[in-house]
């Protein structure tokens, strides 16, 4: 899909992003947000602008994800060093609130095997559906790694009452290529969903949490 | 200061672009999407719906977005509800819908201000409900002269404040549902707060039946009853969630049957229709322009249908530029989904047959704007729609002429014999 934005104004835009990070170092990893104005769209009578989309690089590494699974399932989060939970373990929370809600803190995201998934209503109540953390399927037909890269590279977007939105699109420790490539997947799908495309957006900027924002668009 | 310079060399750019335009166009032949699309539909009434917008074509772009439609068919197949977010709803008779006549009766028009849904009654072809921001759902008789609403459901006032620790804030509902014979009222709200709710009411009494408020974690945008069984409910959030709800039962956490993960952002559910009363099938659209099948029954995921997918089957360049308008019950038991360009219009009809593979069904001649919304008339097989330029067309099935039943008969030789046939006098028209 032909962008709007030059590959040039793109890295110069990420370089002085990363730059800037650089100059004042901060004591925690800053995240890279892509924020998009929109125009010509009218969010209260507009259809809604949400959802999810896969980045090619990792946008935040320290994220945890936990298996739900059954034995053959559990068998491979072991041996993959991945933190997992089975049927009895989930049982052993009795659907106490206190002890699931707590469960839902300690992890990012969640995958479930076909066969547990859909007992999680009855196992945990709605618990997990509270804290929007409901479990993704994990099917045997996949690998349990690359399902697991898959979740972390995948950023949620909202659009609120407000004609901007913002995603988290990386941290200042990646390289400009990687950055670059994520923010170009990132303006592309997002463009992608719009009634009408690029009429839409009215403008782009790239800034890390504690930098000053760079006009891309 | 490089930002500076950087940011005057970017307006520039920007004040010289032209009129972006989406870019899509059809694989195949015309001749091939004809056949490969066999239902061939043409208006048989165009009129308009709403006024003109004055909308400039400058290069600039800055055309307000058309205002949401929301739309319902009585239970009489004839007459439809259509409503504008801001408040205003009609119904149109199908059989009155003349050519070029704009359909601005005010003496047909209710008002509910912050209008978000509507949906006729399942029972009676004169009465229908509506939703809004405002936390209530109105009930209206198209009979009475007043226009006033002939029942109020709202949230009752001393319970709320009594659960509540500090005022109770309004609870702007987003969709809501009737159930079979009229008995429930199943409304989904924003997120306020931290919670969103499904508030319920009994229809006969008025009475508020209670609230569920843990199983979405954002607004809920899309509530569905069964079509047969009215104690089984599917809602869906910007939260990705689909949710089936057994309503025999008392507390929220026994009622929650599945919760379906899309990944996504649901914008509807609709059940399959079929003649058994069972049938469990939940069809899903999503506001990525996706599509995905759920089986209530077993909990499995039965299909997941991307915008690359849908492209293909619609025969079309670009996925970028697929849109749903919505999905339908067709008769015996298919589904159908109301695809369209966002470069303009090429309205097609897929069908998902029965392992739920998409395959091109229906093609909507000559429509070049994008569908806001659509009515499926059944028993008369005919399609309404409403398109963002405001026009409202009555779609029927055309019948062949002569000529076309020669073309019909012709499909499989070449196009050099068909010019041959042509030519020959014995077969002229």
């Amino acid at each position: 899909m032909t962008s709007k934005v030059s590959k040039e104004t793109l890295f110069e835009c990420v370089n002085a992003v990363i730059q800037h990070s650089q100059e004042k170092k901060r004591k925690f990893l800053e995240t890279v947000e892509l924020q998009i104005g929109l125009k010509n769209y009218d969010p209260q009578k507009d259809k809604r602008f949400s959802g999810t989309v896969k980045l090619k690089h990792i946008p935040r590494p320290k994220m945890s994800v936990c298996v739900l699974g059954d034995q053959q399932h559990c068998d491979e989060a072991k041996s993959n060093d991945i933190p997992c939970m089975d049927a009895e373990a989930l049982k052993k929370l009795n659907k106490q609130k206190k002890l699931v809600k707590k469960l839902a803190k300690s992890y990012d995201a969640f995958l479930a095997s076909e066969s547990l998934i859909k007992q999680i209503p009855r196992l945990l109540g709605p618990g997990l559906n509270k804290a929007g953390k409901f479990p993704l399927l994990l099917t045997h037909q996949e690998s349990m790694l690359q399902k697991v890269d898959e979740v972390k590279a995948t950023i949620k977007f909202q659009m609120k009452k407000v004609l901007c939105l913002c995603v988290a699109v990386g941290h200042v420790g990646m390289s400009a290529d990687e950055l670059a490539q994520n923010v170009h997947l990132a303006i592309n799908f997002l463009v992608s969903l719009l009634k009408k495309h690029w009429q839409n957006v009215r403008s782009l900027h790239v800034k890390s949490s504690m930098g000053p924002s760079q006009r891309l668009y | 200061m490089e930002d500076s310079d950087e940011e005057q060399a970017v307006s520039k750019l920007t004040k010289r672009a032209t009129k972006i335009q989406i870019d899509d166009r059809d694989v195949n032949e015309w001749e091939q999407v004809q056949s490969a699309f066999f239902e061939h539909y043409n208006p048989l009434t165009v009129s308009r719906f709403r006024k003109e917008s004055k909308s400039t074509t400058s290069g600039s772009g800055n055309n307000p977005p058309p205002p949401n439609l929301f739309s319902d068919t009585f239970c009489d197949g004839t007459t439809i509800l259509c409503g504008f977010a801001g408040g205003t709803c009609r119904t149109l008779d199908v059989n009155r819908l003349s050519s070029e006549e704009v359909v601005l009766n005010a003496q047909t028009t209710w008002k509910h201000s912050g209008l978000t849904c509507l949906r006729c009654s399942r029972v009676s072809p004169f009465t229908f409900f509506s939703s809004s921001t405002d936390g209530t759902i109105r009930l209206w008789d198209v009979r009475e002269e007043a226009r006033k609403p002939s029942q109020k459901f709202a949230l009752d006032e001393a319970s709320e404040a009594a659960n509540t620790k500090d005022k109770p804030k309004k609870k702007p509902i987003l969709q809501f549902d009737v159930s079979s014979s009229d008995q429930l009222l199943g409304a989904g709200t924003e997120l306020v707060k931290e919670d969103s709710y499904l508030l319920f009411w009994d229809v006969r009494s008025g009475k508020s039946l209670g609230a569920y408020w843990e199983s979405h974690s954002d607004d809920v945008t899309a509530v569905r009853f069964h079509p047969h069984q009215n104690h089984c409910l599917a809602t869906g959030s910007t939260d990705g969630l689909l949710n089936v709800f057994n309503l025999l039962e008392t507390a929220e956490e026994d009622a929650l049957q599945y919760s379906f993960n899309t990944n996504s952002s649901v914008d509807s559910v609709h059940w399959s229709n079929s003649e058994s009363t069972t049938s469990s099938i939940m069809t899903c659209v999503t506001h990525t322009n996706e599509v995905q099948v759920w089986d209530a029954l077993t909990g499995d995921r039965i299909a997941e249908i991307n915008r690359k997918l849908l492209a293909e089957t619609m025969m079309r360049s670009n996925p970028d530029a697929v849109y749903i308008t919505s999905c339908y019950n067709l008769e015996n038991s298919a589904i159908g989904l109301m695809t369209c360009s966002l470069s303009g219009g090429n309205t097609r009809l897929i069908e998902l047959d029965s392992e739920m593979k998409p395959k091109p069904r229906g093609l909507f001649m000559d429509q070049t704007a994008v569908i806001q919304t659509a009515e499926y008339l059944s028993k008369a097989h005919r399609w309404a729609t409403f398109d963002e330029n405001g026009i409202i067309k009555l779609w029927h099935l055309q019948s062949p002429s002569p000529s076309e039943k020669k073309q019909k008969r012709s499909k499989n030789i070449s196009s050099e014999d068909k010019r041959n046939k042509r030519f020959k006098p014995y077969n002229r028209d």
